[in-house]
């Protein structure tokens, strides 16, 4: 603990039934709602990643033919990205942003809520192409036509993805549209913009990001659907259409959609880091405006992805994309120089915060290699692809995910989560992290494409393969102690202090969990750290009353 | 210039001038395009929270400072505080995210489902329409209630 331990303050939760929880309008019961679907889908998408895993762990089809593999990476990845790491992402959001900017609620609670069913009902009707005669979606996360198109995809699977992922582009929109409103008008007296926590500012720009990046890929499936269903040709050649402009309209949000989901996640460890290092954030305002670098950059970089298409500038996105590894950099140098000559405590939020920065600086670090584009074009469609896209995002927003669910759990139910347990789930994923991906890069290294469910045995792939498999189940026991965790605190009863970690920012300031209007009162926000300032402030009080009454006596 | 606003400028400044760049390079059309209708699109936010900023501005208590200033505790930047009633309980944004989530089915099975998906999208509109009023006509009587009794007659 800190020198200055919070004051023990906690709160009966009430009870809360099932009608409770549909009709909630409430912030932080959303972000529940969010979190738990989130890690829903994340499970199914996981089981599946499983599946794949066990199906090249050897030469030769064992489990599922062709057909249904090309359809579980497909719906692997659409709710891997767009159905678990981005509305986490948004789970926390709604669960704290309003907190640390010492609000009552978000600006439009219903519309919140609508977000939050929007998401829900798009990420099953991706999943009920699984129930249709011709089967799920196949096209892989990225869609392209013409292989999504009504020549090559006629199934009723790829309408119902179109239909998912459409309904969370407009979950994405309205929501972001809310969190620039709650942010820019419900601020407390005193929350000025430079004194908002690393989290609420990383949920500003992407925000903006949403709103500026999820229109393209609603255009895009739009026309998608004019040519299966009316004959439209944006993008059939014999039509004067072409198959190019999908790919620019997909990747004009896909790229920046890789920042949304992992710029959510920077403002976690940004959070996570000071606390557990009894330190402030080192460079502040410099983490900003590399915030704000990475937003503007990468509305820049989308045809990295297109390098080999040939239709496309190599120099200009080649510099955007290596430009973008600078305020990336930044970040990484903030978070490091926090911890230098800290206080250090290594609870289980600030161990997934350490496994993110070696993880994801390998993804970094790979991808300034994708940038070139002489790598690109021999690493196009390989594993080394895979691995470089799984390093990111597994680094960026599940080592991350993880520390913030240890860290905020306390807030968000009023109950920790075991200590011991969390170590265990570290240690797994960090270990079968490096068991599944490394692999993937030898792979990626000799040739070995993506998406597909077999290779013949004479290419030597098969040990590094079932390396990778091993990786996985290990990846898939790690989560067995999480689970286990969570099941164990949630029978215990609320009993979590206001703030049991010595945080800094404002959702500390109230009860575990808070009340529906989140505070009785606030302290005075006069920095980056009102909560810290008032324990400092408390504290001299209790001292100075101390040598009052020894004076006395 | 507060922050909030400074924010969606230097968006639409780099936008624009990679857009322009970006033209002169690759003559390409679709990049360019979307380029410069990013740095537009913010550049579009970024007047109107200016010309929101500049209108709110002679109103503010003491004069909106800016977001660096370290002393004011009152409201940050151009925007006052926009608090309203906060709803507790609401089945309207289920009905109608259920009545949209049908609705959209229509484009895989026919269009039966936009006829099925109608009725619980309306019924949750409607809902939340009624809702909405009843907060604003309650706030207005609030703030009507407020002003009458800080007049000097009161």
């Amino acid at each position: 603990m800190t020198a200055i331990d919070a004051p023990v303050t906690t709160v009966a939760a009430p009870r809360v039934g099932l009608l409770d929880w549909l009709t909630t309008t409430d912030h932080k019961r959303i972000g529940i709602l969010y979190i738990t679907s989130a890690f829903g889908f994340a499970l199914i998408g996981g089981a599946i990643a499983e599946i794949i895993r066990l199906e090249l762990a050897q030469p030769g089809q064992q489990l599922v033919s062709a057909s249904t593999y090309d359809q579980l990476f497909t719906v692997h990845g659409t709710l891997m990205l767009l159905f678990f790491a981005g509305p986490l992402a948004i789970g926390f959001a709604n669960a704290i942003t309003p907190l640390q900017i010492g609000a009552a609620d978000m600006a439009f609670p219903r519309l919140n809520a609508l977000s939050f069913w929007l998401f829900l009902f798009g990420g099953l009707i991706v999943m009920s192409g699984f129930l249709t005669t011709g089967g799920a979606a196949a096209a892989g996360w990225t869609g392209y036509a013409p292989l999504s198109g009504p020549t090559y995809s006629p199934n009723v699977g790829m309408d119902l993805w179109i239909a998912g992922v459409a309904l969370v582009g407009v979950s994405g929109i309205l929501g972001a549209l809310n969190f620039l409103v709650t942010i820019y008008t419900r601020r407390a007296p005193g929350m000025r913009m430079f004194r908002m926590p690393m989290f609420t500012w990383t949920i500003l720009v992407t925000a903006v990001l949403i709103l500026f990046a999820f229109p393209s890929v609603t255009a895009d499936l739009a026309m998608l659907f004019i040519d299966r269903h009316f004959g439209g040709g944006f993008f059939d050649p014999s039509q004067g259409g072409d198959p190019v402009l999908w790919q620019h309209l997909f990747w004009f949000f896909g790229h920046p959609e890789v920042y949304i989901l992992i710029l959510p996640y920077f403002g976690i460890v940004s959070e996570v880091i000071p606390v557990f290092s009894s330190k402030p954030l080192f460079g502040y305002r410099a983490l900003v405006f590399a915030t704000i670098a990475i937003a503007g950059l990468s509305m820049g970089v989308w045809a990295h992805h297109m390098f080999t298409t040939g239709e496309v500038d190599l120099p200009f996105f080649s510099i955007m994309s290596l430009l973008i590894a600078v305020p990336t950099g930044i970040k990484i140098f903030n978070w490091t120089a926090t911890m230098w000559r800290g206080s250090l405590r290594f609870t289980v939020p600030m161990l997934w915060c350490l496994g993110l920065l070696y993880v994801f600086t390998t993804g970094g670090i790979t991808g300034v290699m994708l940038a070139s584009p002489p790598i690109d074009f021999q690493a196009q469609d390989t594993y080394f692809v895979v691995a470089h896209l799984h390093n990111v995002l597994i680094g960026g927003t599940m080592f991350a995910g993880f520390a913030g669910v240890y860290f905020w759990f306390p807030k968000m139910t009023g109950r920790t989560l075991d200590e011991r347990l969390g170590r265990i789930h570290v240690a797994a994923w960090v270990i079968g992290f490096a068991l599944t991906f490394i692999p993937q890069y030898i792979l990626g290294a000799e040739g070995m494409p993506r998406r597909i469910a077999d290779y013949p045995a004479s290419t030597g792939w098969e040990a590094l393969n079932m390396v990778s498999t091993v990786g996985a189940l290990v990846l898939a026991a790690g989560m067995l102690p999480f689970l286990l965790a969570v099941y164990r605190a949630l029978r215990r009863p609320a009993d979590a202090p206001s703030d049991p970690w010595g945080g800094n920012s404002l959702e500390w300031a109230t009860t575990s969990p808070p009340p529906h209007h989140n505070f009785d009162r606030l302290p005075p926000i006069r920095s980056l750290r009102p909560v810290f300032d008032a324990r400092i402030a408390a504290e001299a009080e209790r001292r100075e009353a101390e040598r009052h009454e020894a004076g006395g006596s | 210039m507060p922050e909030e606003v400074r924010f969606f400028g230097r968006l639409s400044l780099f936008a624009l001038a990679a857009g322009l760049i970006y033209w002169f390079l690759s003559y390409e059309n679709a990049g360019t395009v979307l380029l410069l209708g990013f740095g537009v699109a913010t550049g579009v936010a970024f007047l109107v929270l200016r010309g929101g900023q500049r209108r709110a501005a002679p109103h503010a208590a003491g004069g909106a400072s800016d977001g660096d200033a370290e002393t004011d505790t009152g409201p940050d930047g151009p925007f006052g505080d926009e608090s309203a009633p906060v709803p507790t309980r609401s089945a309207a944004p289920l009905a109608v995210g259920f009545g949209l989530a049908v609705v959209v089915l229509a484009g895989a099975f026919g269009p039966w489902f936009v006829i099925v998906g109608a009725v619980p999208l309306l019924a949750g509109a409607i809902d939340w329409l009624r809702a909405a009023n009843r907060e604003l006509d309650q706030l207005s009587a609030a703030t009507h209630r407020d002003t009458t009794d800080r007049s000097p007659g009161a």
